[in-house]
Protein backbone atom coordinates (compact mmCIF):
# COMPACT_ATOMS: atom_id res chain seq x y z
CA UNK A 1 0.00 0.00 0.00
CA UNK A 2 2.78 2.50 0.70
CA UNK A 3 4.32 3.75 -2.58
CA UNK A 4 7.83 3.46 -2.60
CA UNK A 5 8.79 7.24 -1.22
CA UNK A 6 11.81 9.37 -3.10
CA UNK A 7 14.78 9.46 -1.26
CA UNK A 8 14.77 12.74 1.04
CA UNK A 9 15.06 14.45 4.04
CA UNK A 10 12.45 13.62 6.87
CA UNK A 11 10.70 16.45 8.78
CA UNK A 12 9.21 15.33 11.96
CA UNK A 13 7.12 17.43 14.67
CA UNK A 14 10.27 17.57 17.09
CA UNK A 15 12.04 19.61 14.17
CA UNK A 16 10.12 22.16 12.64
CA UNK A 17 10.81 22.94 9.22
CA UNK A 18 10.69 26.70 7.78
CA UNK A 19 7.45 27.81 6.79
CA UNK A 20 6.96 27.81 2.86
CA UNK A 21 4.64 30.11 1.27
CA UNK A 22 1.07 28.77 0.56
CA UNK A 23 0.51 26.76 -2.40
CA UNK A 24 -1.79 24.86 -5.24
CA UNK A 25 -2.31 21.30 -3.93
CA UNK A 26 -2.56 18.95 -6.59
CA UNK A 27 -4.36 15.67 -6.19
CA UNK A 28 -2.47 14.05 -9.12
CA UNK A 29 0.32 14.19 -6.07
CA UNK A 30 0.06 10.62 -5.03
CA UNK A 31 -0.27 8.88 -8.51
CA UNK A 32 1.84 5.64 -7.52
CA UNK A 33 -1.03 4.70 -4.90
CA UNK A 34 -3.62 5.52 -7.27
CA UNK A 35 -2.18 2.84 -9.39
CA UNK A 36 -1.92 0.48 -6.91
CA UNK A 37 -5.74 0.26 -6.09
CA UNK A 38 -6.95 1.83 -9.06
CA UNK A 39 -7.77 0.06 -12.60
CA UNK A 40 -9.25 0.70 -16.06
CA UNK A 41 -11.86 -1.35 -17.40
CA UNK A 42 -13.83 -1.33 -20.36
CA UNK A 43 -17.86 -1.92 -20.19
CA UNK A 44 -19.76 -1.75 -23.30
CA UNK A 45 -16.95 0.26 -25.13
CA UNK A 46 -17.04 2.72 -22.22
CA UNK A 47 -13.69 3.07 -20.37
CA UNK A 48 -14.30 2.67 -15.88
CA UNK A 49 -11.90 3.26 -13.72
CA UNK A 50 -12.87 1.43 -10.39
CA UNK A 51 -11.51 1.97 -7.32
CA UNK A 52 -10.89 -0.59 -4.72
CA UNK A 53 -10.11 1.16 -1.68
CA UNK A 54 -8.67 -1.49 0.65
CA UNK A 55 -5.96 -2.55 -2.06
CA UNK A 56 -4.30 -5.38 -1.33
CA UNK A 57 -2.82 -4.89 1.93
CA UNK A 58 -4.24 -7.60 4.04
CA UNK A 59 -2.34 -10.02 1.81
CA UNK A 60 1.18 -8.22 2.71
CA UNK A 61 2.90 -9.70 5.69
CA UNK A 62 3.89 -7.54 8.79
CA UNK A 63 7.20 -7.96 7.30
CA UNK A 64 6.28 -6.67 3.79
CA UNK A 65 4.80 -3.22 5.47
CA UNK A 66 7.71 -2.91 7.75
CA UNK A 67 10.25 -2.85 4.72
CA UNK A 68 7.89 0.20 2.97
CA UNK A 69 8.79 2.40 5.98
CA UNK A 70 12.12 3.89 5.57
CA UNK A 71 14.48 4.16 7.79
CA UNK A 72 14.15 7.28 9.57
CA UNK A 73 10.50 7.02 9.81
CA UNK A 74 11.25 3.80 11.75
CA UNK A 75 14.07 5.97 14.08
CA UNK A 76 11.17 8.41 14.77
CA UNK A 77 9.23 5.31 15.92
CA UNK A 78 11.56 4.07 18.11
CA UNK A 79 12.01 7.24 19.64
CA UNK A 80 8.40 7.77 20.42
CA UNK A 81 8.44 4.24 22.03
CA UNK A 82 11.30 5.72 24.28
CA UNK A 83 9.33 8.67 24.79
CA UNK A 84 6.41 6.73 26.47
CA UNK A 85 8.58 5.00 28.51
CA UNK A 86 10.31 8.24 29.83
CA UNK A 87 9.02 10.83 32.18
CA UNK A 88 6.49 13.43 31.34
CA UNK A 89 5.09 16.42 33.05
CA UNK A 90 2.53 14.00 34.98
CA UNK A 91 3.72 10.42 34.10
CA UNK A 92 6.81 11.28 36.79
CA UNK A 93 8.41 7.18 36.44
CA UNK A 94 7.30 6.97 32.80
CA UNK A 95 5.68 4.01 31.07
CA UNK A 96 2.08 5.26 32.10
CA UNK A 97 0.97 7.35 28.89
CA UNK A 98 0.86 7.04 25.48
CA UNK A 99 2.77 8.34 22.45
CA UNK A 100 1.15 8.80 18.92
CA UNK A 101 1.93 9.51 15.80
CA UNK A 102 1.20 10.08 11.52
CA UNK A 103 3.50 9.39 8.68
CA UNK A 104 2.54 10.56 5.89
CA UNK A 105 4.49 12.58 2.68
CA UNK A 106 3.89 16.52 2.42
CA UNK A 107 3.04 18.46 -1.20
CA UNK A 108 6.51 18.29 -1.92
CA UNK A 109 6.48 13.88 -1.74
CA UNK A 110 8.81 14.15 1.26
CA UNK A 111 7.99 11.87 4.16
CA UNK A 112 6.97 14.04 7.44
CA UNK A 113 6.41 12.37 10.82
CA UNK A 114 3.38 14.10 13.16
CA UNK A 115 3.83 13.61 16.42
CA UNK A 116 0.92 13.96 19.05
CA UNK A 117 1.85 15.69 22.55
CA UNK A 118 2.44 13.01 25.21
CA UNK A 119 -0.85 11.48 26.35
CA UNK A 120 -2.37 11.90 30.01
CA UNK A 121 -0.79 9.94 32.70
CA UNK A 122 -3.07 6.78 33.47
CA UNK A 123 -2.76 4.36 36.50
CA UNK A 124 -4.14 1.21 35.35
CA UNK A 125 -5.27 0.37 39.18
CA UNK A 126 -7.34 3.69 38.26
CA UNK A 127 -8.10 4.79 35.13
CA UNK A 128 -8.50 1.79 33.55
CA UNK A 129 -7.58 3.36 30.28
CA UNK A 130 -5.21 4.67 28.59
CA UNK A 131 -5.56 7.18 25.60
CA UNK A 132 -3.44 9.55 23.49
CA UNK A 133 -3.43 13.37 23.89
CA UNK A 134 -5.28 13.63 20.50
CA UNK A 135 -2.98 17.25 20.47
CA UNK A 136 -0.40 17.39 17.76
CA UNK A 137 2.94 18.43 19.16
CA UNK A 138 2.87 20.80 16.50
CA UNK A 139 -0.21 21.69 14.01
CA UNK A 140 1.99 23.20 11.26
CA UNK A 141 4.17 20.17 10.39
CA UNK A 142 0.35 18.00 11.00
CA UNK A 143 -1.17 20.50 8.81
CA UNK A 144 1.41 19.80 6.06
CA UNK A 145 1.12 16.16 5.64
CA UNK A 146 -1.54 15.30 2.43
CA UNK A 147 -1.23 11.79 1.96
CA UNK A 148 -1.15 10.30 5.68
CA UNK A 149 -0.32 6.63 5.76
CA UNK A 150 0.94 4.71 8.70
CA UNK A 151 -0.71 5.95 12.05
CA UNK A 152 0.95 4.64 15.11
CA UNK A 153 0.48 4.50 19.04
CA UNK A 154 2.44 3.03 21.71
CA UNK A 155 0.79 0.82 24.25
CA UNK A 156 2.79 1.42 27.28
CA UNK A 157 4.97 -0.43 29.37
CA UNK A 158 4.18 0.30 33.12
CA UNK A 159 2.95 -2.12 35.45
CA UNK A 160 2.11 -1.47 39.29
CA UNK A 161 2.81 -3.04 42.49
CA UNK A 162 -1.45 -4.48 42.50
CA UNK A 163 -0.31 -6.60 39.19
CA UNK A 164 -2.18 -3.96 36.60
CA UNK A 165 -0.46 -3.28 33.21
CA UNK A 166 -1.83 -1.98 29.82
CA UNK A 167 -2.99 -4.43 27.05
CA UNK A 168 -0.17 -5.18 24.50
CA UNK A 169 -2.27 -5.77 20.96
CA UNK A 170 -3.78 -3.22 19.48
CA UNK A 171 -7.88 -3.24 21.18
CA UNK A 172 -11.49 -3.64 20.38
CA UNK A 173 -10.89 0.26 20.12
CA UNK A 174 -8.26 0.15 17.85
CA UNK A 175 -9.69 -1.82 15.36
CA UNK A 176 -12.63 0.57 15.44
CA UNK A 177 -10.54 3.47 14.74
CA UNK A 178 -8.49 1.97 12.18
CA UNK A 179 -8.77 3.97 8.63
CA UNK A 180 -8.92 1.65 5.72
CA UNK A 181 -6.21 2.34 3.55
CA UNK A 182 -3.68 3.25 5.98
CA UNK A 183 -1.06 0.56 7.61
CA UNK A 184 -1.89 0.79 11.25
CA UNK A 185 0.45 0.01 14.00
CA UNK A 186 0.98 -0.73 17.85
CA UNK A 187 4.40 -0.83 19.48
CA UNK A 188 3.91 -2.95 22.24
CA UNK A 189 6.54 -1.56 24.94
CA UNK A 190 6.22 -4.62 27.43
CA UNK A 191 6.27 -7.20 24.67
CA UNK A 192 9.35 -5.29 22.32
CA UNK A 193 6.91 -6.02 19.44
CA UNK A 194 5.17 -4.62 16.26
CA UNK A 195 1.74 -5.36 15.27
CA UNK A 196 0.56 -4.19 12.20
CA UNK A 197 -3.52 -4.51 12.10
CA UNK A 198 -6.94 -3.07 10.08
CA UNK A 199 -10.67 -2.83 11.00
CA UNK A 200 -10.75 -6.43 10.97
CA UNK A 201 -7.82 -7.85 13.26
CA UNK A 202 -3.86 -7.75 13.35
CA UNK A 203 -2.42 -8.80 10.44
CA UNK A 204 0.13 -11.54 10.67
CA UNK A 205 2.45 -12.42 13.67
CA UNK A 206 3.64 -9.59 15.62
CA UNK A 207 7.06 -8.96 14.73
CA UNK A 208 9.49 -8.31 17.24
CA UNK A 209 9.99 -4.92 17.66
CA UNK A 210 14.62 -5.42 16.82
CA UNK A 211 13.67 -7.24 13.97
CA UNK A 212 11.24 -3.61 12.92
CA UNK A 213 14.16 -1.21 13.30
CA UNK A 214 16.80 -2.93 11.84
CA UNK A 215 14.62 -3.80 8.63
CA UNK B 1 -3.73 77.22 12.85
CA UNK B 2 -7.41 77.90 11.33
CA UNK B 3 -6.18 75.74 8.34
CA UNK B 4 -4.64 73.19 11.05
CA UNK B 5 -8.13 73.01 12.85
CA UNK B 6 -9.81 72.80 9.42
CA UNK B 7 -7.30 69.34 8.09
CA UNK B 8 -8.08 68.04 11.30
CA UNK B 9 -11.99 68.43 10.44
CA UNK B 10 -11.71 67.01 6.71
CA UNK B 11 -9.34 64.06 8.18
CA UNK B 12 -12.35 63.09 11.22
CA UNK B 13 -14.89 63.03 8.14
CA UNK B 14 -12.61 61.36 5.85
CA UNK B 15 -11.94 58.78 8.37
CA UNK B 16 -15.85 58.41 9.10
CA UNK B 17 -17.16 58.83 5.61
CA UNK B 18 -14.64 56.08 3.50
CA UNK B 19 -15.44 52.64 5.32
CA UNK B 20 -19.04 53.31 5.01
CA UNK B 21 -18.54 54.86 1.33
CA UNK B 22 -16.99 51.08 0.12
CA UNK B 23 -19.27 49.26 1.66
CA UNK B 24 -21.95 50.73 0.23
CA UNK B 25 -20.12 50.19 -3.38
CA UNK B 26 -19.62 46.85 -2.66
CA UNK B 27 -21.83 44.08 -4.56
CA UNK B 28 -24.03 42.51 -2.20
CA UNK B 29 -22.80 38.49 -1.97
CA UNK B 30 -24.43 36.09 -4.02
CA UNK B 31 -26.66 33.99 -2.84
CA UNK B 32 -26.00 30.15 -2.91
CA UNK B 33 -28.87 28.56 -4.25
CA UNK B 34 -27.94 24.81 -4.12
CA UNK B 35 -25.02 23.10 -2.71
CA UNK B 36 -23.10 19.58 -1.60
CA UNK B 37 -22.76 19.54 2.43
CA UNK B 38 -19.07 19.98 3.09
CA UNK B 39 -17.36 17.14 5.07
CA UNK B 40 -13.83 16.70 7.01
CA UNK B 41 -11.37 14.69 4.75
CA UNK B 42 -11.73 11.28 5.62
CA UNK B 43 -7.83 10.78 6.91
CA UNK B 44 -7.35 14.25 8.23
CA UNK B 45 -8.64 14.17 12.21
CA UNK B 46 -6.42 10.53 12.69
CA UNK B 47 -3.57 12.95 11.25
CA UNK B 48 -4.31 15.91 13.11
CA UNK B 49 -4.96 18.19 10.33
CA UNK B 50 -6.93 21.36 11.34
CA UNK B 51 -7.34 25.15 10.40
CA UNK B 52 -8.82 27.80 8.47
CA UNK B 53 -8.72 27.58 4.70
CA UNK B 54 -9.22 30.72 2.87
CA UNK B 55 -10.47 30.99 -1.00
CA UNK B 56 -10.93 33.77 -3.13
CA UNK B 57 -13.85 33.08 -5.68
CA UNK B 58 -15.19 34.33 -9.06
CA UNK B 59 -18.84 33.91 -10.18
CA UNK B 60 -20.22 33.93 -13.78
CA UNK B 61 -22.87 34.88 -11.92
CA UNK B 62 -24.27 31.79 -11.81
CA UNK B 63 -21.52 29.64 -10.70
CA UNK B 64 -17.91 29.52 -9.36
CA UNK B 65 -15.97 30.48 -12.44
CA UNK B 66 -12.67 30.67 -10.54
CA UNK B 67 -11.14 29.55 -6.85
CA UNK B 68 -7.61 30.40 -5.79
CA UNK B 69 -6.77 29.21 -2.72
CA UNK B 70 -5.18 32.32 -0.28
CA UNK B 71 -4.14 30.31 3.09
CA UNK B 72 -4.96 27.03 4.60
CA UNK B 73 -3.50 23.24 4.94
CA UNK B 74 -3.03 21.89 1.32
CA UNK B 75 -5.49 18.75 2.12
CA UNK B 76 -8.34 21.00 3.78
CA UNK B 77 -7.68 23.65 1.39
CA UNK B 78 -8.31 20.94 -1.41
CA UNK B 79 -11.34 19.72 0.30
CA UNK B 80 -12.88 23.17 0.70
CA UNK B 81 -12.38 23.64 -3.00
CA UNK B 82 -13.74 20.50 -4.17
CA UNK B 83 -16.91 22.27 -1.73
CA UNK B 84 -17.34 25.58 -3.58
CA UNK B 85 -17.50 24.02 -7.05
CA UNK B 86 -20.53 22.28 -6.06
CA UNK B 87 -21.83 25.65 -5.11
CA UNK B 88 -25.11 27.08 -7.69
CA UNK B 89 -25.99 30.59 -7.27
CA UNK B 90 -29.19 32.59 -8.14
CA UNK B 91 -28.55 34.96 -11.08
CA UNK B 92 -26.68 37.86 -9.82
CA UNK B 93 -23.93 40.40 -11.71
CA UNK B 94 -20.27 38.43 -11.04
CA UNK B 95 -18.40 39.09 -9.10
CA UNK B 96 -16.01 37.81 -6.56
CA UNK B 97 -15.51 37.24 -2.86
CA UNK B 98 -13.55 35.69 -0.05
CA UNK B 99 -14.73 32.50 1.68
CA UNK B 100 -13.79 31.57 5.10
CA UNK B 101 -13.75 27.70 6.00
CA UNK B 102 -13.04 26.68 9.72
CA UNK B 103 -11.83 22.78 9.90
CA UNK B 104 -12.15 21.83 13.39
CA UNK B 105 -11.41 18.70 15.53
CA UNK B 106 -12.83 17.14 18.80
CA UNK B 107 -11.13 15.39 20.92
CA UNK B 108 -13.28 12.74 23.32
CA UNK B 109 -13.60 11.16 26.78
CA UNK B 110 -13.73 7.61 27.81
CA UNK B 111 -15.43 5.48 30.47
CA UNK B 112 -13.78 3.07 32.27
CA UNK B 113 -15.37 0.61 29.90
CA UNK B 114 -13.91 1.95 27.33
CA UNK B 115 -17.22 3.73 26.32
CA UNK B 116 -15.77 7.38 24.47
CA UNK B 117 -17.83 10.31 23.14
CA UNK B 118 -17.13 13.62 21.88
CA UNK B 119 -18.75 16.12 24.22
CA UNK B 120 -19.55 18.18 21.26
CA UNK B 121 -21.04 16.63 18.07
CA UNK B 122 -19.88 16.95 14.84
CA UNK B 123 -21.44 19.80 13.05
CA UNK B 124 -21.54 21.45 9.68
CA UNK B 125 -22.23 25.11 10.23
CA UNK B 126 -23.43 26.84 6.54
CA UNK B 127 -22.68 31.11 6.32
CA UNK B 128 -23.34 30.98 2.77
CA UNK B 129 -21.66 32.29 1.04
CA UNK B 130 -19.00 33.84 3.29
CA UNK B 131 -18.34 31.22 6.38
CA UNK B 132 -18.41 27.47 6.62
CA UNK B 133 -17.82 25.68 9.99
CA UNK B 134 -16.94 22.11 10.05
CA UNK B 135 -15.76 19.51 13.20
CA UNK B 136 -15.46 16.20 13.44
CA UNK B 137 -13.78 13.65 16.39
CA UNK B 138 -10.66 12.04 15.88
CA UNK B 139 -10.45 8.53 16.04
CA UNK B 140 -11.17 7.29 19.66
CA UNK B 141 -8.27 4.98 20.86
CA UNK B 142 -8.58 3.38 24.04
CA UNK B 143 -6.10 0.96 25.52
CA UNK B 144 -7.40 -0.81 28.72
CA UNK B 145 -5.77 -1.94 31.59
CA UNK B 146 -4.92 -5.83 32.16
CA UNK B 147 -3.71 -7.87 35.08
CA UNK B 148 -0.42 -9.11 34.26
CA UNK B 149 -0.05 -12.08 32.13
CA UNK B 150 -3.96 -11.75 31.07
CA UNK B 151 -5.85 -9.84 28.63
CA UNK B 152 -2.38 -10.12 26.13
CA UNK B 153 -3.86 -12.58 23.36
CA UNK B 154 -3.14 -11.55 20.03
CA UNK B 155 -6.91 -11.68 18.12
CA UNK B 156 -4.90 -12.41 15.00
CA UNK B 157 -6.87 -12.94 11.75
Amino acid sequence: MIPPPPPSELHTSSEPMGRPAPREFSSRGDTERDASGDHWVTIDGSHVLIHEPQGKQNQQTPQDLAAQIPADVRAEMAKAIHDSNSPTSDDRRGGFHEEYGVAGSDASGKWVVSRDKPGPYANPDVTKHVSPSGKPADQYVANSIVDPRIVFHVHPAGTTAAGHTWVQPPSDADEAAAVPGQTNIVFAAAEKKVYFYDNSGIIGKPMKLKDFLRH
Amino acid sequence: MRSLAAIRVIGILLLWFLPSAAQQARAPLPKVARACVPFYPRLAPAARIQGTVRLHLSTDGKRVSAVDAESGPPMLVQAAKENVKTWQFEPHTPTNFEVIFHYRLLTYTCDSQCRCASVEKESVLLQLPANVDISAVIPMICDPAVQIGEGNHSKQK
